[in-house]
This record gives C-alpha cells, sequence and structure tokens, in this order.
C-alpha cells in the first residue's frame, strides 16, 4: 500500500514541470539541512531541565565566593573574637570596612581604612531617613577632641565602638591597672564627659587627682542647684551623700593626667 | 562609550541606560515597509484589481529588498549577533521574539518564491537573449528550465495565487507581530495596549503604500516614462482611506491612557505635554497625519487632475513616511524616556557615530534602497514581456 | 533484405524500448531512493531529536544530585525578606554585591540599590533618589563609593525611609517568559538564572521586567541581574548583601524551612511585594512599604 501511494506520489512529481519539481527539491534540501543543521548545533544538554542549557546551572553554581565571612577572618586574627564578636559592631562583618579578602597575609596586608571620617559616617551620620535606633551623630556637633582633625579613633575602638569601652588615650597609658581600685558604680554617669581614667575631655575638666574635699565640695553646690553647668546639676541631683563621697575617694586616687591638658 | 540618559524625577537606576535604540526605531519602519508594500502588490495579484497593475510588480520588489534588509538593525543591536541563530533552533516558543523569527523566516521564503514566480517569465526571455555571465545567471535563476507552456503557466498562476493569498496574512502577522511585542508589555504603560498590533499594522499598511507612490512616481521620472494616473489615483485613495483609520486608532490609544487614569498618568501627560509635544502632536499628528488627510481630501473634493495631482500625491506620501518614521520614534524610544516607576522622565541621548547613532541608522534606511535599485535592473517590473503575468 | 531490415528495426526498436525502460526505472528508483533517504533521514532526525535525547538524559539524571552534588536544587525553595523599617542606607550591600559579582562599578548598572523616600512636611509626596542621582553621585566621590548625601538635614521632615530594591525572582517571571533563546530561567529551587554563553543581548527581558532589576553589561553583550549569589547558596552561604547588612534589613532563607529567617518574616509581619498587580508573583517580602513606593 505504501509502495503504491509512494508509486503514484513519484507519478505525480515526475508529470510537474520541470521548474515546479527542481523549485520543489531546493525546498526539500533547504528543510533538511535546517533540521541536520539544528540537531549538531543544539547543546547537548538543552532541554534537560527545561527551556535553557542544564550544564549553565552547575557554572553558576561552582564560582568561588569572593566574601569569606567574618568567621574565616577571625580563624587567624583570634585577638578580634574577644573585642568585636561582644561588641556592638559584632553586625558589620570585617569585610565590609577592610575590603574582600585577597589572600592576605601572602596577598599583602587587608586594606586598613584610612579616612575614618567618611567610612563611619556612611552608617552614623545623622540623616532624617535614618531609623531612630541608630547611633548616629551630627558631626559638627560630636565632640571630638581635635576639631581640627576629627578623628574617629581617639575615642572610638572602631570593632566595639561604644563609649564605655574607649580606647585609652596616650596621656594615661602609663598607669598599671592593678594598682587602681574599683571605680565606685556611679562612676559610670562620669566617665562619658570626664574620660575613663578622670583624664578630662573636651570642656570637661579632668577629676583624676582632684582632693575629695574639693570634689565633694563642688558636688554639693551641684546638688543644691548652684554653678554654671545644668548638666553637672542635673547629674549630682542623682547622687545620694555616699555616692559623692565613693567618687571623690576614686578620684583622688586617680592618677592626674600628665602635662598637656586636653585643648579646648 | 555608553550614553547615560539625563532624567528628571525619580527613575530606577538601571534605567539611566536605554535598552533599546534608534536601531530598534527602524527595524519595525522597516517591517512596516515590507509589509505595506506587499499589501499594495496584492491589490492586483490577490484581488485582481487592474488599476494597480504598473505598480503591483515595482511593489513586490520594494517588499523583497526591504525584508532582505530587514535583519540588519537587530543584528547590529544584538550584543551577541553571532548567537542570533539560537532563536531559531531553541526558540523559546512563550517569546514574541522567537515566534517573529519564525514568521520573518516563512515570509521571506515566501516572498522569494512569489518574486520568483512573478518573475520567471521575463527571467526565462532573458536567459534567452544574453550570453556569458548574464546567461548563466538568468539560466541558474530559472532553475535552467525554460518552460513557458500553457500548462507551465496555469501551474504558475495557481501558485501565485496561494502565496499571495498566504502572503497577505503572513505579512500582517510579520508587522502585527511586532505590534504584538509591544503592546502585550505591561511593564510599561506606554505600550500596553491591546491596540497595539492593529495601530503598528495600519500604519504600516499607510507606510507601504506612501512608499509605492513615491517610487513609482520617482522611477517613472527616471525612466521618463509617463505616470499610470488611475492608478497613482488608486493608491492615493487608498492612501487617504487608511491613513484616517490609522489616525482614529492612534488617537483612541491616547485617549484611553488619558481616560483610564491609571497610576502613572500624570507622569505621561506631563511627557506628552512637554519633551514629547512637537515630535507627537506637531510632527506625528499634525504636519504628519492630519495635514496629508486634508491635502487627499482637497484632491479628492476638487478632483484634481494633471501635474498638481502629482505633486500632491508625492508631497503626502512624504509627509506620511515621515509620520510613521515619527511614529515609530514616539512609541520605540517614548515608551522609554517614561520611567517605569511612575515618577520620572528620561531623555534618550543619540549620538552621532557608534553602534546605535544616526549614521548607522541611516545606513540601515538607505541600503535596502541600493539593493532595490540592483533588483529593478536586474529584474525590470516595467518590461512589458509576452506572456508577462 | 527488407525482412532481416525489418528484423533488425524491431530488435534495436526492443534494445532502445530496453534501453529506455532501463533508463526510466533507474530514473526513477533514484529518484525514489532519494525521496526514501530525505524522508528516512528526517524521520530518524525528528525520532533521535535533542528534546527526546534530553527526556532521556534528564530521566537518568534525575537519581543525581542536580546542580552539584552536594547542592539537590529540588530540596530548597528561596526566598528573600527586607524590613524596611531597619535599613539605615548604608549601602554596604550595594558595594558587597557589586565586588562579589563583580558588577560594572558606575551609576547605571546594579543588581541591586536602595531608594530614599523622603517626605517633608506639608507635602503629599515623596522625594526619591538613588545612586544615579547627580548629587548622590557626588557625594560618593570617586572608586565606585555609594553614598546617600545629606540634602535633607536642614528641612523638615514628616517621615522618610529607605527601601532596598533587587530582583525579585519571581514564581511568574516576565522577563523568562520573553527571552527568545532560552538564556534566562527559573531554576527548581525558585531562583531566576541568566545563562551568559547563551544569551544574545536583544534586552526584550530588560524592558519585561517591572521592577527594573534587569541591566545590559555592553562589555559583555548580555544581560544581568541579581543571581541571590547562586554561587554562594548553593553552598549553604547567604548572598552577599545579607552577609554585609549590619542591621538586619536583608534575611534570605528556604521556605520549606520555618526556622529560616525569611519563614520568620513572613510568620511575624504583615508582608508584602512590589507592584502586585504586575502578575508576576515576586519572591521578595517587603515590611514596611508605604503608599509612594513604585
Amino acid at each position: 500500500m505504501g509502495f503504491g501511494a509512494f508509486a503514484n506520489f513519484m507519478q505525480m512529481i515526475k508529470k510537474l514541470p520541470k521548474h515546479i519539481s527542481r523549485l520543489l527539491l531546493l525546498i526539500g534540501l533547504f528543510l533538511v539541512v535546517a533540521l541536520v543543521t539544528r540537531s549538531f548545533l543544539i547543546d547537548p544538554s538543552f532541554y534537560q531541565h527545561g527551556h535553557f542549557r542544564a550544564d549553565a546551572v552547575p557554572e553558576l553554581a561552582a564560582a568561588e565566593p569572593v566574601y569569606k565571612g567574618s568567621g574565616f577572618c577571625i580563624g587567624c586574627h583570634e585577638q578580634r573574637k574577644t573585642d568585636w564578636s561582644a561588641g556592638a559592631h559584632a553586625v558589620v562583618q570585617c569585610e565590609v570596612c577592610h575590603g574582600k579578602y585577597l589572600g592576605c597575609p601572602e596577598n599583602g596586608k587587608a586594606m586598613l581604612p584610612v579616612n575614618t571620617i567618611r567610612l563611619c559616617t556612611m552608617c552614623h551620620e545623622a540623616m532624617p531617613a535614618r531609623p531612630a535606633q541608630q547611633p548616629q551623630i551630627v558631626l559638627a556637633e560630636h565632640p571630638f577632641p581635635d576639631q581640627e582633625k576629627p578623628e574617629c579613633k581617639t575615642c572610638h575602638n572602631p570593632h566595639s565602638p561604644t563609649v564605655e569601652e574607649l580606647r585609652e588615650s596616650e596621656p594615661v597609658a602609663v598607669v598599671a591597672a592593678d594598682t587602681l581600685s574599683e571605680p565606685p558604680a556611679a562612676a559610670s554617669k562620669c566617665l562619658k564627659c570626664h574620660g575613663k581614667m578622670g583624664q578630662g575631655r573636651r570642656n570637661n575638666p579632668p577629676l583624676a587627682g582632684l582632693s575629695a574635699e574639693k570634689f565633694t565640695e563642688l558636688m554639693n553646690q551641684f546638688k543644691a542647684g548652684l554653678g554654671d553647668s545644668k548638666a553637672m546639676i542635673r547629674y549630682a541631683k542623682t547622687l545620694s551623700d555616699e555616692d559623692i563621697a565613693a567618687l571623690a575617694r576614686y578620684y583622688e586616687s586617680l592618677p592626674a593626667p600628665l602635662p598637656e591638658p586636653p585643648p579646648e | 562609550m555608553t550614553e547615560v540618559a539625563t532624567f528628571t524625577g525619580y527613575v530606577y537606576p538601571n534605567e539611566t541606560i536605554i535598552p533599546w535604540g534608534v536601531l530598534i526605531v527602524i527595524y519595525p519602519y522597516l517591517t512596516g515597509l515590507v509589509a505595506g508594500a506587499f499589501t499594495v502588490s496584492s491589490f492586483y495579484h490577490v484581488f485582481g484589481m487592474q488599476q494597480f497593475k504598473p505598480v503591483a510588480r515595482l511593489a513586490l520588489l520594494t517588499s523583497l529588498s526591504v525584508m532582505l534588509f530587514v535583519p540588519m538593525p537587530l543584528l547590529i543591536h544584538l550584543g551577541h549577533p553571532e548567537r542570533s541563530y539560537l532563536s531559531m533552533i531553541t526558540p523559546h516558543l512563550t517569546s514574541a521574539f522567537a515566534m517573529f523569527g519564525f514568521f520573518a523566516a516563512f515570509y521571506t521564503i515566501l516572498l522569494m518564491l512569489e518574486c520568483w514566480f512573478v518573475f520567471r517569465p521575463g527571467n526565462v526571455e532573458r536567459a534567452r537573449n544574453s550570453s556569458g555571465l548574464k546567461r548563466t545567471f538568468y539560466r541558474a535563476i530559472t532553475l535552467w528550465s525554460d518552460d513557458l507552456s500553457p500548462r507551465a503557466r496555469l501551474i504558475d498562476s495557481k501558485w501565485l495565487l496561494t502565496l499571495a493569498i498566504i502572503g497577505i496574512p503572513s505579512a500582517h502577522g510579520l508587522h502585527g507581530y511586532i505590534g504584538f511585542v509591544y503592546g502585550s508589555l505591561k511593564a510599561r504603560h506606554w505600550w500596553e495596549s491591546d491596540l497595539m498590533p492593529i495601530i503598528f499594522l495600519f500604519s504600516a499598511i499607510v507606510s507601504g503604500i506612501a512608499l509605492v507612490m513615491v517610487l513609482y512616481v520617482l522611477t517613472s521620472r527616471i525612466r521618463r516614462t509617463a505616470i499610470d494616473h488611475s492608478c497613482l489615483k488608486g493608491l492615493m485613495m487608498a492612501l487617504w482611506g487608511f491613513l484616517m483609520f490609522t489616525v482614529v486608532l492612534e488617537g483612541l490609544e491616547f485617549a484611553n491612557i488619558v481616560y483610564k487614569g491609571k497610576e502613572g498618568v500624570d507622569m505621561i501627560i506631563a511627557y506628552v505635554q512637554g519633551p514629547l509635544f512637537w515630535r507627537y502632536f506637531i510632527l506625528q499628528f499634525g504636519i504628519g497625519a492630519l495635514v496629508p488627510v486634508f491635502l487627499m481630501g482637497i484632491m479628492v473634493a476638487i478632483n484634481l487632475k494633471g501635474r498638481a495631482f502629482v505633486i500632491g500625491s508625492t508631497i503626502s506620501s512624504l509627509l506620511v513616511l515621515m509620520n510613521v518614521l515619527f511614529m515609530r520614534w514616539n512609541v520605540v524610544i517614548g515608551g522609554q524616556e517614561i520611567s517605569k516607576t511612575g515618577k520620572g522622565l528620561l531623555t534618550y541621548p543619540m549620538p552621532l557615530f557608534g553602534h546605535e547613532s544616526i549614521v548607522s541608522a541611516s545606513i540601515v534606511l538607505i541600503a535596502p534602497f541600493i539593493l532595490l535599485a540592483i533588483l529593478l535592473k536586474l529584474f525590470p517590473p516595467w518590461v512589458e514581456q509576452s506572456g508577462d503575468t | 533484405m527488407n525482412g532481416q531490415g525489418d528484423i533488425n528495426r524491431r530488435v534495436e526498436l526492443k534494445k532502445d524500448k530496453k534501453r529506455t525502460q532501463r533508463r526510466e526505472f533507474l530514473c526513477n528508483t533514484s529518484k525514489a531512493l532519494a525521496g526514501l533517504g530525505v524522508a528516512a533521514g528526517t524521520g530518524s532526525l525528528l525520532a533521535n531529536s535533542p528534546e527526546k535525547k534530553a527526556d532521556k538524559a534528564a530521566m537518568a539524571a534525575k537519581a543525581a544530585s542536580f546542580p552539584t552534588k552536594d547542592y539537590d536544587w529540588t530540596k530548597h525553595r528561596w526566598a528573600y525578606g527586607i524590613d524596611t523599617t531597619k535599613c539605615i542606607g548604608c549601602l554596604r550591600c550595594v558595594k558587597a554585591c557589586k565586588v562579589e559579582n563583580n558588577v560594572v562599578g558606575d551609576a547605571n548598572h546594579f543588581r541591586t540599590w536602595v531608594e530614599r523616600y523622603v517626605y517633608l512636611e506639608g507635602e503629599d509626596h515623596a522625594h526619591v533618589d538613588s545612586h544615579a542621582d547627580s548629587q548622590n553621585i557626588a557625594a560618593a566621590g570617586p572608586g565606585a563609593e555609594y553614598r546617600f548625601d545629606n540634602r535633607y538635614k536642614d528641612e523638615k521632615v514628616n517621615r522618610a525611609f529607605f527601601v532596598p530594591k533587587m530582583c525579585n525572582h519571581c514564581e511568574r517571571p516576565a522577563c523568562v517568559q520573553v527571552c527568545p533563546v532560552g538564556a534566562t530561567f527559573r531554576a527548581e529551587d525558585g531562583t531566576v538564572l541568566i545563562d551568559h554563553d547563551y544569551c544574545i543581548g536583544c534586552r526584550y527581558c530588560v524592558q519585561a521586567c517591572p521592577y527594573g532589576a534587569r541591566f545590559f553589561i555592553e562589555e559583555e553583550g548580555v544581560s544581568d541581574k541579581c543571581t541571590w549569589c547562586y554561587h554562594r547558596i548553593t553552598k549553604g552561604l547567604n548572598p552577599a548583601c545579607v552577609e554585609v547588612c549590619p542591621t538586619g534589613t536583608r534575611v534570605f532563607g528556604d521556605l520549606n524551612d520555618p526556622e529560616s529567617p525569611v519563614s520568620k518574616l513572613i510568620k511575624d509581619n504583615r508582608v508584602q511585594v512590589l507592584k502586585p498587580e504586575s502578575g508576576n508573583a515576586p519572591m521578595c517580602f517587603y515590611v514596611g512599604l508605604d503608599k509612594d513606593v513604585s
């Protein structure tokens, strides 16, 4: 049956004028060539998982990650474990400030930020759209020790920047830790403005070495509402007599700062 | 050097580099000319309107020479033109671009076949009457057959009719698909419209008729032959009718956007009243559409004849060709100048030189007509040979 | 003699006829064989089409883990969460993404970006700006740093916030639909990926994305977008943007795991997606969107 139909088909083709049959042959040839070429050209992994080149997926998955992550850095930089992981910047990954892992130390050290103002204000400059829970400063109003050349690192440890864990500045570094008495609990209010070692900061006078007598006298004045510092009046009113006495003893015991007074 | 678009308001950062440039304006313009010229030839070849016989074969050759250059702006535009065959071997069936590739291929083959049949008797004669390289060329083109018997001609005419009939939806599908690409894109309000394919189609027909008119007048002038006024009048009437319908459609589409007033419409209205005002209302609608409609209306009303009629028709056609070019520009570039945010507007920077530039667009526009000139020499559509269709 | 001549002629005629018949037979047979060959060839081609071969390969491969032996994409359903109430606009994510994925370092090509919305007192509509804004570009300085300037610091601001944006890895992605060749596709774990060796650079996908998440890399001639750091998530890491975000704005995770950060975000908050009317069904879930966020 098939052969008969085929024979009829061939008869019909034969009966056509030459140019038509040649044209049909050309078209047929073109289609065959097209189909053959197609099967050669299609990527073998195409259609395996859908209408795409299946090999592309493992290729994309195989690329090496660039950022190593802070866990990787701490593997070698153990000293960071204590101050960074426990501090307020535990949410800031090492490579954010230090750049991507370059293969240190073989390929050179990791980048150390130079312009800290530019870096830190990236997150901490007060901006209307920033949520209130983000610590923010207005640059012009921030108490930098050196207003000419403001530098965040003077007071803030970049790895643990909360002011309670301030960096100890050069002038009082010589004191051995075990000769100091424990600060009384109330001292936590004082150190923000007067420095951790009572060395004084900016406009706030140093307390270290101040006689207990003088200290008590001043504090009682503030507590009575006298004196030219509204802040001190406020603070003094929160302190009990026992607190003032303890603070007076503590600050008297601290070594007075070295000759250079903190600049105004 | 990538040109970055300037913007006002807010636009997505990635939008500042406009993806589809002037080459993608030229591309639907060319396919429109293809579809329109084919429509003119079908007036005679399918609908048997004898009035259009003088231009029928010229229109076919025009359609063919422009069609052969249609891939050019696309290939220049593509990031990897050498991979363009991938859309033919692994076409993504959900993509209008992929399906368009097949429409275009199918139509090109169909058009070549139709031209082959139409010019076959002439080619056989030319094969007989020439020698050497020319003779080999014509023999090859006719597939080494010189059969002009009545039976052969009968079969030829059947093929021709079939091809011409299939050709109409094919040509219109080819260009309608482009309208569909824009009309189906929900990401841009300026494009997203059910009317888009029809608008593109009718403005294509209009541009094709206008082009054939201009070419007819031009070639008649060059050859110093008489213009068949009844043919030209028929073309002008067709142009007039289709143009009025096109204007209505385009006006409807714009009215729809404004009337529906969806989110982002403020930006569209600001855009149309501002940066787009001259290109849209004055050049496209005003000078490009309403002026030719009135001009042709007057010519019809006073039954203008003679040289004035030829001049009036030519001017109308040139204005329409400008109109359609601006329409493509205002759709393609205009759509991208309205940001997806609905809050901003961009300005397309068109460089003078470069990949997508005035220069490259001009080359792509002119090239088909150089080919047409060659084809007109090889396969003269106006020499009355014995037994021509 | 005539008789002999006749016989000779008849023999000749018979020979001729035989020759013609033989010729015709050979001619016909060869044509028939050619036809059969064409038919057979085409038939075998269709039978062994790449589609059929792929089916067989897929069935064989189903047992094995794909795409890598340590990561089976059928076991995960990734999603992304963004809590805009926490975003501080520090842009560490934008920078990290560019470093991790080697994205063009200018202000016009972003896999992820952050928008700032500011409502000034007495106004109903937000002022919106992002990294292509000329003032922000000036504030950023050279070297592909990204920064928001502080232009509103002296203004009376009603409310203001940041909105990070990126590819939403939609469930019904318009970009995948329009790709003519199949260079962009949705993986079985929900990630929408791009095959840079297959993309022809037509930029239809760039047009189709309602979110402006896609862009064209002129130097490579291909389109690109956020891939949720596919090379990281297939190794159990987070995308780079999630990794560096200091405020927990960006979370990522497996919807199949109820303890993953994104599952928790969706469970604990009313979440929205961007442009739900697009019908693309995005998989980035936002907390804290606002009326003017587009």
